[in-house]
């Protein structure tokens, strides 16, 4: 028993490291940023538009610097990104990281519009269209929108963050092999013995965070071919 | 043991734990593709066991003799799990077929099922002399059982699948996603569904003595893979 706690605690520790702040203290510390800011815009078009580079990947950081749009008494977020008019169809990646502890995580819950060159709305992504991936370095929410049809007049991508009611939100997990590093006594010195170790820690809805970090990708949408 | 078995166990092992990280994705254009309407999925290959294996096994820190204990720990851990879930009558493939098949039906395809010759446990390396009424082929590669990080973590269930659709005629990939279910699968940056804690086993013994939760705990992982594939190819 002693070991498996030991064992479970270094796991933590290696895992936990660099997770600093609180998915909890971030939503409070967005949520007073968002209150408290002065970047408030009242229309779309008011907002400053950033373009989009075609197979450039984007990093937003979506923070206490970031305008806020104002919709019916609601205040969020928002970027106003320019779509590139090049090709035919394009797809858009974009990707929420998730922030936070292992066991208290939040995320920015994206939510995406097209708008056309009068700031109208075209198109509008249900939240369903994220879905929650993990990887070897970070864990996120992503989506792929298309853009196909250009009669449409396509023109900007909108992003606000979405208050994500908890029954809705998405649940992170991590299953984690390590490896603990052990001196043991050997002979003439110490030897280092790597020790296989791990944490599972089971699902915990992830908070909706009012910032966070994203990541954008649009591309020509083309498909592979097989045999 | 032999040693070709214990090699494609440590094989195996390393793709557990490292995943192809070459797996591609392609996510659906839906209104590029809206002529497809009949949905053909090609049966998938009944995994040919269900595996219970420690990712974090104490074995792999004592080079080539450790490694080879853990894999024939995980081997015969494996052996036993998949008897007890074949004596319960537990086909993975065909629930997974199954409800696949009622996902894309709600998602209102015309879905056929067609069997399919398969020489290894794997998606078809060809398309053609298919079922000539589809629009679409759906391809998928199913694994599950039961996977720990390390000798001090409980066992979470997995159920996995690559799936891919391809276009008829054309054999454009307009699909290809890997989704996991309970155990994560980091290396491919998979789609990730969380398996319910009461799933969790805090080791081999116990998944035996709750063999019955222990297949459930499989089993509530399949329509939940199945309906976020019919969710990302929707019309």
């Amino acid at each position: 028993m002693t070991l498996r706690c030991s064992l479970g605690v270094i796991s933590a520790l290696v895992v936990l490291s660099g997770c600093m702040v609180a998915g909890s203290k971030q939503v409070a510390t967005g949520s007073a940023a968002l209150d408290a800011s002065t970047k408030v815009i009242h229309s779309v078009e008011a907002l400053s538009a950033r373009p989009i580079k075609l197979g450039t990947s984007m990093r937003l950081n979506i923070d206490v610097s970031s305008e806020v749009l104002v919709e019916g008494g609601d205040r969020r977020f928002a970027v106003l990104l320019t779509l590139p008019q090049d090709p035919s169809a394009l797809s858009i990646r974009v990707s929420s990281f998730q922030h936070g502890t292992m066991d208290d995580p939040a995320i920015l819950y994206p939510e995406l519009r097209t708008l056309n060159s009068r700031f109208e709305v075209v198109s509008s992504f249900p939240h369903k269209v994220f879905a929650y991936r993990t990887g070897l370095n970070e864990n996120s929410l992503d989506a792929v929108v298309f853009i196909n049809d250009r009669s449409l007049d396509e023109r900007f991508l909108l992003i606000l963050n979405r208050p994500v009611q908890e029954a809705d939100q998405f649940e992170a997990q991590a299953n984690l092999t390590n490896h603990a590093t052990v001196a043991v006594p050997a002979a003439g010195g110490v030897a280092m013995w790597m020790i296989p170790t791990g944490i599972n820690l089971p699902p915990k809805k992830m908070l909706a965070s009012p910032t966070g970090r994203l990541e954008l990708l649009a591309e020509e949408y083309r498909v592979r071919k097989v045999k | 043991m032999t040693s070709r078995k214990i090699a494609i166990i440590l094989v195996a092992f390393a793709l557990i734990s490292a995943g192809c990280a070459s797996a591609p994705k392609q996510a659906f254009n839906r209104a590029a593709h809206s002529s497809i309407n009949t949905i053909v999925i090609l049966e998938p290959a009944p995994p040919k066991e269900y595996e219970v294996a420690n990712l974090g096994h104490a074995g792999l820190s004592f080079g080539l003799i450790g490694g080879l204990v853990a894999a024939a720990d995980i081997s015969a851990k494996t052996s036993e799990f998949t008897q007890l879930m074949k004596t319960r009558n537990f086909k993975a493939s065909d629930e997974y077929r199954d409800a696949l098949v009622a996902s894309l039906e709600k998602s209102g395809y015309t879905v056929k099922v067609q069997g399919v010759a398969r020489n290894e446990q794997d998606l078809l390396k060809t398309y053609s002399n298919l079922d000539p009424e589809a629009d679409a082929y759906v391809d998928s590669l199913i694994k599950t059982g039961y996977y720990s990080a390390a000798g001090a973590t409980d066992y979470v269930p997995l159920f996995r699948t690559h799936v891919r659709m391809v276009k008829r005629g054309t054999n454009e990939v307009v699909y290809e996603e890997q989704v996991a279910y309970g155990y994560e699968n980091r290396a491919d940056k998979a789609v990730s569904l969380a398996a319910d804690k009461k799933y969790y086993f805090k080791d081999f013994a116990a998944i035996k003595s709750g063999a019955d939760a222990a297949l459930e705990g499989m089993r509530a992982g399949i329509p939940l893979v199945a309906s976020r594939i019919a969710q990302d190819i929707s019309r």
